[in-house]
């Protein structure tokens, strides 16, 4: 005799079946944690590296097609695409119009992301608020603001500088700063600054490898351009170089990552991201977050 | 009154006139016509072509071309303006005392007016830079400098030849001071030509001036002047026309005028030209 279900089961499965049917459509969240579960081991997120993952790849990356659930094709990253007549190629018309590489993103470290000097928890530390700005301008002795000079060089040495002294002049402006441009010859300009005679300058700096021959870069030459003086600076910098202990750096760094924000004799402005394309033979490609290739551990898989 | 009625009738006086105006009205009323502050920067904007927002397009920095050639008239105007001035004064002074008291004097002034139109006008404004530091001020005196010959020399043949007729001759003899003939008697016959002279050194003052600040030595930033836009705009002629279209075409329009307005002004204020009308 066939197992029958009881009317008690079956209300109570319908009721369940009625409530799955008829949940609303859950409201799109933004946030939180994902917890993929697979039963085999990942070998390596790069997708370029384990395709066999696709499945979590999909979860992971965002792809030029989406599969819907009936498995045709539906626009991603790419709004349309077209097989060409012999079928062996693919042209897909993207969505976006550029992608940025994190140009344009807000920036106030002193190192970029990716460097061991960096510190994610200071990040926002200063945050934007120019009504702060100008309290704090007010209480440093200036309530109607101040003028002042940004000295910059040529823009055949720094290209940009001149445009990135306009964004600042127009930016400080906000707060009751008058900043004046000043650009001078190459020579000019790097005398100047050497001897400290400039009220502000932009520069850049970038492609070293150490943090702690960075911090020093800024502060500790000979110099000393941004007439810094600070004993606990330099005794950090001597500390962080010393020291091979990776955890011991990142803390030493963190302190002066600190005092970079809280005495603001320099302040970052802008990261120029750094955006390298390689084939897909290059197999485990590296960089550094200063900058350097770091070819020690690529090598290249023909197909 | 006269010669205006007649100016007005003189189609090169009225096309220059019309166009003068409108780049003085807009001049005169830019923080009123300028749909936007032309120093405000939109960083999502840059670069973008004419539209409904930005009826010309936005420059490298988001900021709205159509304000900042607006408020860019007043840089080229004000500039134009006083340097007619200081070179109009000053030319026109040298100039009558050269060619009413003459001999000696009148070698003196045209001598220092030949060495300096040796100068190229761009050398002698770099050097003024270089002395008195880039700006405004710096262009509309190295313009002004660069007028002062032409005026000077105008004046000298105007007064060289009213010098001679019998009223400046009967003044003499009636005993008034050389100073009062030549002030009072002899040199608002030499205006004409003069203002012919003005409109044209307005238009030279205003090409030089943007000629300066395309060298980064005139206006300076963010100063909307149209000579530092023009000079912008080279690193994105292909990318962004409009950025280098619009600002050249707001100069061209300010020198076509004053060309016009200096040949209607001719036209009216010559007596053989005006005997004919």
């Amino acid at each position: 005799m066939a197992n029958r279900m009881n009317r008690r089961e079956f209300l109570l499965a319908s009721a369940l079946l009625a409530a799955a049917t008829q949940a609303p459509a859950a409201q799109v969240k933004r946030g939180g944690k994902l917890r993929y579960a697979t039963d085999a081991d990942v070998l390596h997120l790069a997708p370029w590296v384990a395709m066999t993952q696709s499945h979590i790849f999909y979860t992971v990356y965002d792809t030029l097609v989406v599969r819907d659930l009936k498995g045709q094709l539906t626009p991603g990253l790419a709004k349309s695409w077209k097989f060409s007549q012999d079928g062996r190629s693919l042209t897909f018309d993207l969505q976006v119009d550029a992608y940025l590489f994190g140009f344009g993103e807000v920036w106030e470290a002193p190192l970029p992301e990716g460097s061991i000097g960096y510190a994610p928890d200071l990040k926002g530390k200063i945050g934007t608020d120019l009504n702060k700005a100008k309290r704090l301008i007010a209480e440093g002795g200036y309530p109607n603001g101040f003028e002042s000079t940004v000295m910059i060089g040529p823009d055949s040495r720094a290209p940009g500088m001149p445009m990135m002294a306009e964004i600042l002049q127009a930016d400080l402006k906000k707060i009751g700063v008058n900043l004046k441009i000043e650009q001078v010859e190459a020579q000019v300009c790097s005398d100047r600054w050497s001897a400290g005679k400039y009220d502000m300058s932009i520069h850049s700096y970038g492609r070293i490898k150490e943090p702690g021959e960075l911090f020093q870069a800024m502060v500790w030459r000979k110099e000393n351009p941004e007439q810094f003086r600070a004993p606990e600076y330099g005794k950090l910098i001597d500390e962080g170089m010393a020291t091979l202990d990776e955890k011991k750096k990142q803390e030493i760094y963190h302190r002066l990552y600190e005092i970079i924000l809280d005495e603001c004799f320099c302040i970052p402005v802008a990261a120029v991201p750094r955006t390298i394309a390689y084939r897909k033979s290059v197999m485990n490609f590296d960089w550094s977050a200063d900058g350097y290739i770091r070819a020690e551990n690529m090598w290249l898989e023909k197909a | 009154m006269a010669a205006l009625r007649r100016l007005l009738r003189n189609p090169a006086g009225v096309i220059g006139l019309v166009g003068l105006t409108t780049l003085l009205v807009a001049a005169l009323g830019a923080d009123v016509l300028a749909p936007f502050d032309p120093l405000e920067q939109h960083a999502r904007d840059r670069l973008l072509p004419p539209g409904r927002v930005y009826l010309l397009g936005t420059d490298d920095l988001g900021r709205d071309l159509l304000s900042r050639i607006i408020h860019g008239s007043r840089i080229s105007l004000a500039v134009g303006l006083l340097s007619v001035t200081l070179g109009g004064v000053l030319g026109v002074a040298t100039g009558l005392v050269a060619g009413y008291w003459g001999r000696t004097v009148d070698a003196m002034i045209m001598r220092v007016w030949d060495a300096l139109l040796a100068f190229p006008a761009i050398l002698l404004g770099v050097v003024l830079a270089a002395i008195m530091g880039p700006g405004v001020v710096t262009a509309a005196v190295a313009v002004g400098i660069n007028n002062m010959p032409t005026f000077s020399r105008l004046t000298r043949a105007g007064v060289l030849s009213e010098k001679e007729k019998k009223y400046a001759l009967a003044a003499k003899a009636a005993g008034v001071s050389d100073w009062r003939i030549a002030f009072r008697h002899i040199l608002p016959n030499c205006v004409p030509p003069l203002l012919v002279q003005l409109a044209l050194a307005m238009a030279f003052a205003a090409l030089l001036e943007a000629s300066l600040s395309f060298l980064g030595l005139g206006a300076q930033p963010p100063a909307p002047s149209w000579g530092s836009m023009l000079s912008r705009a080279q690193g994105y002629l292909r990318l962004s026309p409009w950025f280098g279209v619009f600002p050249g075409l707001a100069l061209a329009l300010l020198l076509i005028s004053l060309n016009f307005l200096a040949d209607g002004l001719r036209d009216v204020l010559d007596p053989r030209r005006a005997n004919l009308d």
